[in-house]
């Protein structure tokens, strides 16, 4: 777990907004180092790495993990040095007054963002709509100084280091979906190569956030036999009810059966999770998972895939809460589905 | 200009209203040594005696809370999340996404809202009214919870001071923490008139330490030292800014619960202006302060407030410019030098 939660402490800090994921290629690179037989990037801003079992003419699954996060694109600097932005993939702003950034100009430079005072806001107004351009970015530099440092077209993203809370639980930004990118990284740690008899493609994809580009071109390139999407979905909360009730954080990863995505693998991945005894939950998905799992299946003649997700709370905000737990479990299923492929009939 | 560590110690404690040890504790080691007399009354408040070099025939009294907006926990659901009213004035606005630290054990928490992706096209961007937000510290059951805290525990927006912009810092408690700071590093000082100071508990739920102090020192003139709201933000209209981050030390003439001399205005002003120290007059009509109870007490004292201009005050991330800081702080000694009416 502390492997776990170190990886996702680094990754969740990595700069990665949709299109912007080439910034966060380096380091990742650096992190995985060692991990794969051959690593290849794609021009929408997606990462793979490749595990050979070694086998002539063996069959490719993808377990793709988006690395992208939603954000800000800097789109006017105005007098006094504040910040216009828009936003790259579905901000929530209920969540952003007086909320700390990071803009990535020349250099990185902390930023917050304005929240109106109250002897300026109308009691009419209590239930207006907060929107992206009545809030600015506030750098705490003068006109001429930001304009030193940041452009229009510059990225920012929500500043929140990752924390624990209790059991386990821990928060910060990002950890949809680097918690997946994680996961991931630690099921291929885990994976026993000698019983390998399938060539995993580990694709860290750009884009997701604004339609899957990422994982449409990498799964094309890579032209596989099976997928896996990994990523969050939401769980209980106190405002939820109905089929989510049913889904908890910390009662493991959640399982999809979708319209959209493989039964037969689906089937497979909840068997694998039975037979090792590892916890997971069912979710009934009627139509599109919303994951990059639709886009992997639709991909050239078509890839049979299924759906991974690890429960998060409060998704697109700067305190996202996971369980730890779920993360690794799921990460064990993962090595175990991997090791077992080889007998899952096409 | 360099603030002390002192400044970030202040502002990253923990002291939401009638909780003000932490605070206390610091204020107390930090200004002991040099005062000639320290006490701490019996609600909280401390109350120092600077020794000058004369007396001065007016008892000259500077005051600053220790208190900052906070939460208190009522109620505590089945699943565990910790529902709370709020302690001082907190816009709702600034409150979800947000991490905090509640309790005696500073146990951290969040307090969010369900996901942008369930919401109805009604809820978006509507912030959710207090009574139903709640914070999620990662209980797995009430009885979890229960464990870890009770209704009736308090917590605050999480420490997390940072210097940025140029010369700029952002912190929780800046209000009124900076006040606090000032008036320690004044204590160090060699003044050459007698003085008082005041740190004083609850101030953001009613002022209800000052009034004691109030009563209970009966001073002749009373510097309130604050943090005051700077609405100098994109969008805002000049009329409205009510004041500036850059342009010097804050003079009230009258805010939502005081009218302030016109007197001790004018001397201020001047002794600004024969001092080189900038300065701004709250152009807006807007909050209030512990000016009042000094000013309404049995021994109604001689008011003016000197405060530091704070974007987003009242929120986990206020913005002050460190060179006002810097004009507050030689503008009180200015003041302890001369007095608040000459």
């Amino acid at each position: 777990m502390e492997r776990l939660y170190s990886l996702a402490a680094e990754l969740t800090a990595l700069p990665s907004v949709s299109g912007f994921e080439e910034a966060a290629f380096g380091r990742l690179g650096q992190i995985t180092d060692g991990l794969f037989d051959e690593v290849f990037t794609t021009p929408t801003g997606s990462f793979v790495g490749v595990v050979k079992c070694g086998r002539p003419g063996a069959g490719r699954l993808i377990f793709d993990a988006h690395l992208d996060e939603i954000g800000f694109i800097v789109s006017q600097i105005h007098k006094d040095g504040f910040l216009s932005v828009t936003n790259a993939g579905g901000v929530d702003t209920r969540m952003l007054s007086a909320s700390a950034v990071t803009v990535y100009g020349k250099k990185a430079v902390r930023g917050v963002f304005t929240s109106i005072p109250p002897h300026l806001k109308n009691p009419d107004d209590k239930n207006k709509k907060l929107e992206l351009k009545s809030l600015y970015i506030d750098t705490g530099y003068k006109e001429e100084e930001i304009k030193e440092i940041v452009k229009i077209g510059d990225f920012a993203e929500l500043y929140s280091p990752l924390f624990r809370l209790e059991n386990g639980f821990i928060a910060g930004k990002s950890l949809d979906d680097k918690i997946c990118v994680a996961q991931i990284i630690r099921a291929v740690e885990k994976l026993d190569k000698s019983k390998l008899s399938c060539d995993l493609y580990c694709a860290f994809t750009g884009g997701e956030e604004i339609g899957g580009k990422g994982a449409t071109s990498a799964s094309y390139a890579i032209d596989a036999d099976w997928g896996v999407a990994l990523d969050v979905c939401n769980p209980k909360t106190p405002e939820s009810k109905n089929f989510l009730d049913d889904i908890t954080v910390g009662g493991g990863c959640v399982i999809s059966y979708s319209s959209t995505t493989s039964r037969f693998l689906t089937k497979a991945l909840a068997d694998c999770a039975k037979k090792h005894s590892l916890k997971t939950q069912l979710k009934g998905e009627p139509g599109r998972t919303g994951t990059n799992a639709h886009y992997i299946f639709t991909s050239r003649a078509g890839v049979p895939c299924t759906n991974l997700s690890v429960p998060l709370r409060y998704m697109h905000t700067g305190v996202e809460v996971v369980n730890l737990s779920d993360v690794f479990e799921g990460a064990v299923l993962l090595a175990k589905f991997t090791e077992e492929l080889g007998d899952i009939k096409k | 200009m360099k603030l002390t560590p002192l400044f970030k110690k202040l502002c990253d404690a923990f002291g939401p209203s009638s909780l003000e040890d932490e605070v206390r504790e610091i204020i107390l080691n930090e200004i002991t040594p040099r005062a000639a007399s320290v006490k701490v009354d019996k609600i909280g408040n401390i109350i120092a005696f600077k020794k000058g070099k004369s007396a001065r025939r007016k008892k000259l009294l500077f005051s600053s809370h220790m208190d900052e907006v906070g939460f208190m926990i009522r109620h505590i659901d089945d699943d565990g999340y910790a529902y709370f009213g709020t302690v001082g004035g907190i816009n709702e606005s600034v409150i979800p996404g947000k991490k905090v630290v509640i309790g005696e054990n500073r146990i951290p928490g969040v307090i969010s809202a369900k996901a942008i992706h369930l919401q109805t096209p009604d809820e978006r961007g509507v912030s959710p009214s207090v009574e139903k937000l709640y914070i999620d510290i990662g209980a797995k059951s009430k009885a979890d919870t229960l464990t870890r805290l009770c209704v009736g525990d308090m917590a605050t927006f999480a420490p997390d001071f940072e210097y940025f912009g140029s010369d700029r810092v952002k912190s929780k408690a800046i209000d009124d923490r900076f006040g606090c700071y000032a008036l320690c590093e004044l204590i160090k000082k060699d003044l050459p008139y007698d003085a008082f100071f005041a740190f004083t508990v609850q101030e953001e739920e009613g002022c209800r330490g000052a009034a004691a102090v109030a009563f209970g020192e009966a001073p002749d003139e009373v510097v309130i030292v604050e943090s005051t709201t700077a609405a100098d933000i994109q969008g805002v209209p000049e009329h409205q800014r009510a004041c500036v981050l850059g342009q010097g030390a804050v003079i009230s003439f009258m805010d939502n619960s005081t009218l302030y001399p016109r007197s001790a205005i004018e001397n201020i002003k001047t002794l600004c202006n024969e001092n080189n120290i900038k300065w701004q007059l709250k152009t807006l009509v807007a909050g209030g302060n512990e000016a009042r109870v000094y000013q309404t007490s049995q021994n109604p004292a001689v008011v003016a407030a000197v405060s530091a201009p704070v974007r987003y005050i009242h929120s986990p991330a206020c913005v002050a410019d460190i060179s006002d800081l810097a004009e507050v702080e030689k503008l009180l000694l200015k003041l302890a030098e001369s007095g608040l009416v000459s």
